[in-house]
């Protein structure tokens, strides 16, 4: 006989990883080959009976691993994907189809088979009922399947010592006597065969009744002499911590690995490459979980065991009744840190108290050694605490099985009168003498007065008027720089500042006239006048005013043009101020009856040109 | 003159700026609340509720205590006193999400008030998983409230301007000014970028509040998309983006997701 088969590769997730170029071609190649093979015997299938058959690649399999269930169809197939049915604590995934052709003795047969992956959440027996489908109108059924799911155990010393595993693994603890609330390091060693690969590793179980797991760290990978055999161990700390009294059993730990590898390189070039998935297992360990002593228990502990020592610092020491006062507690040593509180201090009863916080800081990998700092403010409520009481702490330290005290020695103050009373501060719930609340456990309690009421609206920044009154300062600076600029200006230009003080000069010159004329002082009256004429002549031709007489008339201001309706005014003025010399006598009508004539001269001199 | 013209033209713009960023906020999730409709409850009377619902949390009723409470606030007025106090009763009602949005609230009034702050570290020390936590520029801010942080940055303006003012008035008094004009401007220009912050933080980078046993954050703003994280009661949520009643969200670079609007409160919005 001689036989020819072909199979196809399958949808599943696998052959995306076939990507190297050769090995694509070489699949192209196949999928060209087959699919002729397979247009070749269509012709001849229907004179097959159709089969279907159902079988397992194995009948036994570890917990943690998978078996494939492979449904075959010959001779013809089904509409759809079968479905297998439901068995419980078995998940059932389609993990695609695969096609093969078959000549033999020149007769062509084409099998179509559905992969199933089967995964046990549990150990024991399962049986996968008779599948039932329907091809091309003909009922077909399988055989009813039996799977054997085995717990996962460690090989056995012999197999170990032979050298014979691959892989295995141990599980160490550090003592057996644990007491509740205490923190130990379990160890689990992975060995791998030295130079085996190992990939895929993925913890499955680790039961450990009566502990809580903490962080898992691996350590530094070795080479140890099993027998006459050298592994690569790797061993991972587990922190566990007891949380409850008994006797327990901690393990098996349990995991899926790939061992060897899978180098696309080696298979392009027919070289052997070997993966293997495998299940490994540690033995189990029974430990008693010991509570804590009854016997000699301090009154301020609460919970914490381990091995600790204590600082306390507080500050201000000088203060007034009602300020604050930092106190910082620092507990330093090995245990779990997370869990450590603040114990009640019932001593400070003339303190307020409120919640502390808190900080850890490990020097460890499994944060299970360390400093945990905390900090409370406390608030003096009278000025006749002189000092902040001892603080203790207390601790079960399983090394020397008994329980400890730790105290710092009490903290001198000098707490001063406040000025005005402190605002009362009131812890929430019942609080009675020896019976003091926790500080951390609850709320600062309800403030008794409501405090100034606002209105609920639009902040300050929003608000029109206030982003108006924001201008001002603005405004404020632009008109004090518009007032230096007019002020440096003048200073600047002497002409300008003469001008301007002329214009002073006339404007009260004119008052005094009036005043003059009303109290007919007739000299006084002529004289403010000359001396008018005078400054404003003399701002215009710019000599000066000492220096102006009747006579500039001719001599300055006929040459520069100047209308005659000006200076016959002026003119008169000026022979009307030589006549009161020698008569000074006027009445007041008189003396009033000038001031228009002179203001109407002064506006015309204005007018000349500087 | 140059530099102090350069100075007052920067402070200027500075002060337009906020202004600006103040009267453009159009963010739907920080628009704030219309006026409150009118109520019964008089600001007479709101001491007068205020103890009765005091009177309620002291027997133990912290429920209804919380919503007279909310009834004041919803008359239109506020106080410190009593966000704390409604903070303290939905902390005992079970509620601790919105105690913590109440603390908030009442933190932004007075921010430096030591039951407040004990009482909002408590509160948010019960809160279990991921939990967007103030950094540093945030406690910075607040350490005053909003209104603080307006008053100091329009105090150095005007204290500015003042002694710019003064050296153009007597122009005697510029030299020996000009060191205190220059800290002063460095003090004003730190003022405004600060309360600019503090805007920025309060306006365009509201917190969400979750007010629910569990919310689910999810990929897409859909009841059908895939979970990412679950965010837990009193949660505080970045809110990143809004889309019909869903909200953005992430508390760091590994958490991000859509979470439903009605299961978290705003930490500016409304309790």
């Amino acid at each position: 006989m001689q036989g020819l088969s072909c199979e196809m590769p399958s949808t599943t997730p696998a052959a995306g990883l076939r990507s190297v170029a050769g090995w694509a071609l070489l699949a192209n190649v196949k999928r060209l080959l087959a699919a002729t093979l397979l247009l070749l015997c269509l012709a001849t299938l229907s004179t097959y009976a159709a089969t279907f058959t159902g079988s397992l690649d194995r009948d036994t399999i570890t917990l943690g691993e998978s078996a494939t269930l492979s449904l075959a169809f010959s001779g013809g197939t089904p509409g759809t994907v079968p479905t297998p049915p439901e068995v419980p604590n078995l998940q059932i995934t389609f993990s695609g189809n695969s096609q093969e052709i078959t000549t033999i003795n020149g007769q062509f047969s084409a099998t179509v088979s559905y992969n199933f992956t089967l995964t046990p959440r549990q150990p024991g027996d399962f049986t996968i009922p008779a599948i039932t489908v329907d091809v091309a109108g003909q009922k077909l059924a399988t055989q009813p399947l039996q799977l054997k799911v085995l717990k996962p155990s460690p090989p056995p010393p012999a197999a170990i010592q032979s050298g014979s595993q691959p892989a295995f693994m141990r599980l160490l603890l550090p003592k057996k006597e644990i007491y509740v609330g205490e923190t130990i390091v379990a160890q689990v060693q992975i060995y791998v065969r030295n130079g085996l690969p190992i990939s895929n590793f993925q913890t499955t179980g680790f039961p450990a009744e009566g502990f809580t797991i903490g962080k898992q760290i691996e350590g530094q990978h070795r080479l140890v002499q099993v027998g006459t055999t050298t592994y690569a161990m790797i061993p991972v700390n587990i922190a566990l911590q007891a949380v409850k009294a008994g006797s327990v059993t901690v393990g098996p730990y349990t995991a899926n690995a790939v061992l060897g590898s899978r180098d696309p390189f080696d298979m392009f070039f027919g070289r052997s490459s070997e993966q293997k998935q495998m299940v490994l297992a540690t033995e189990s360990q029974p430990v008693q979980l010991l509570p804590l002593p009854r016997e000699g228990v301090p009154p301020e502990f609460n919970g914490a065991v381990g091995t600790y020592s204590m600082s306390v610092t507080a500050g201000p020491t000088n203060l007034a009744v009602g300020d604050p006062i930092t106190v910082r507690v620092q507990l330093s040593g090995r245990g779990w840190l997370d869990a450590l509180a603040l114990p009640a201090q019932p001593a400070w009863h003339d303190f307020n108290t409120y919640p502390p916080t808190s900080k850890v800081e490990t020097t460890d990998s499994l944060g299970l050694q360390g400093t945990k700092t905390f900090e409370q403010v406390v608030i003096p409520q009278n000025a006749d605490v002189k000092a902040l009481p001892p603080f203790g702490f207390s601790f079960f330290d399983p090394d020397q099985k008994k329980y400890r005290r730790l105290e710092q020695p009490a903290i001198a103050l000098v707490v001063r009168p406040a000025g005005a009373a402190a605002t009362p501060t009131y812890l929430a719930g019942p609080r009675t003498g020896s019976d003091n609340p926790t500080p951390s456990q609850d709320i600062v309690a309800n403030k008794q007065r409501l405090g100034t009421l606002a209105q609920i609206g639009a902040p300050l920044l929003l608000q029109p008027w206030f982003l108006t009154l924001q201008g001002l300062p603005v405004l404020a600076f632009l008109g004090a720089v518009v007032w230096r600029k007019r002020t440096d200006n003048l200073a600047n230009n002497p002409r300008l500042r003469r001008r301007r003080h002329v214009a002073h000069e006339i404007r009260e010159g004119l008052n005094h006239l009036r005043v003059q004329a009303e109290q007919n002082n007739s000299e006084q009256f002529f004289a403010t006048l000359v001396r008018l004429l005078q400054e404003q002549l003399g701002e215009r031709l710019d000599v000066p005013a000492s220096s102006i007489t009747e006579a500039v008339i001719d001599e300055q201001l006929r040459p520069r043009r100047v209308p005659e309706t000006t200076l016959a005014p002026l003119a008169d003025l000026f022979q009307k101020c030589n006549l009161a010399r020698y008569a000074p006598v006027k009445s007041s009508q008189e003396l009033t009856d000038l001031l228009p004539q002179l203001e109407a001269v002064l506006a015309n001199l204005q007018e000349i040109e500087a | 003159m140059s530099r102090l013209l350069q100075i007052v033209l920067l402070l200027c713009a500075c002060t337009g700026l906020l202004s600006a960023q103040a009267q453009v906020s159009t963010n739907p999730l920080t628009t704030p609340a219309a006026p409150p409709m009118p109520s019964p409850i008089l600001s007479m009377d709101a001491a007068r509720a205020f103890d009765a619902a005091n009177q309620l949390y002291d027997a133990g009723k912290y429920t209804e205590a919380a919503a007279r409470y909310e009834a004041i606030l919803r008359s239109g007025q506020t106080s410190s006193a009593l966000y704390f106090n409604l903070g303290n009763a939905w902390f005992k009602a079970g509620g601790l999400g919105r105690a913590i949005a109440a603390y908030r609230r009442a933190e932004q009034l007075e921010p430096r008030d030591p039951d407040l702050r004990a009482n909002l570290r408590f509160a948010r020390n019960q809160v279990q998983g991921s939990t967007l936590l103030p950094g540093p520029a945030q406690r910075f801010l607040g350490r005053l409230s909003l209104g603080e942080w307006t008053c100091a940055a329009a105090g150095s303006v005007w204290v500015f301007f003042a002694l710019l003012t003064a050296g153009q008035l007597r122009p005697a008094l510029k030299r020996p000014l000009r060191n205190y004009v220059l800290a002063e401007a460095l003090v004003a220009l730190l003022f405004c970028s600060a309360l600019g912050a503090a805007l920025q933080q309060d306006r365009s980078n509201p917190t969400a509040i979750v007010v629910t046993r569990d919310a689910v954050v999810r990929q897409g703003p859909l009841d059908e998309s895939k979970s990412v994280f679950t965010a837990h009661d009193g949660a505080e949520l970045q809110v990143l983006d809004q889309k019909d009643n869903w909200l953005q969200v992430t508390t760091d670079s590994q958490h991000l997701g859509w979470v439903r609007r009605d299961e978290v409160v705003l930490g500016n919005g409304l309790i």
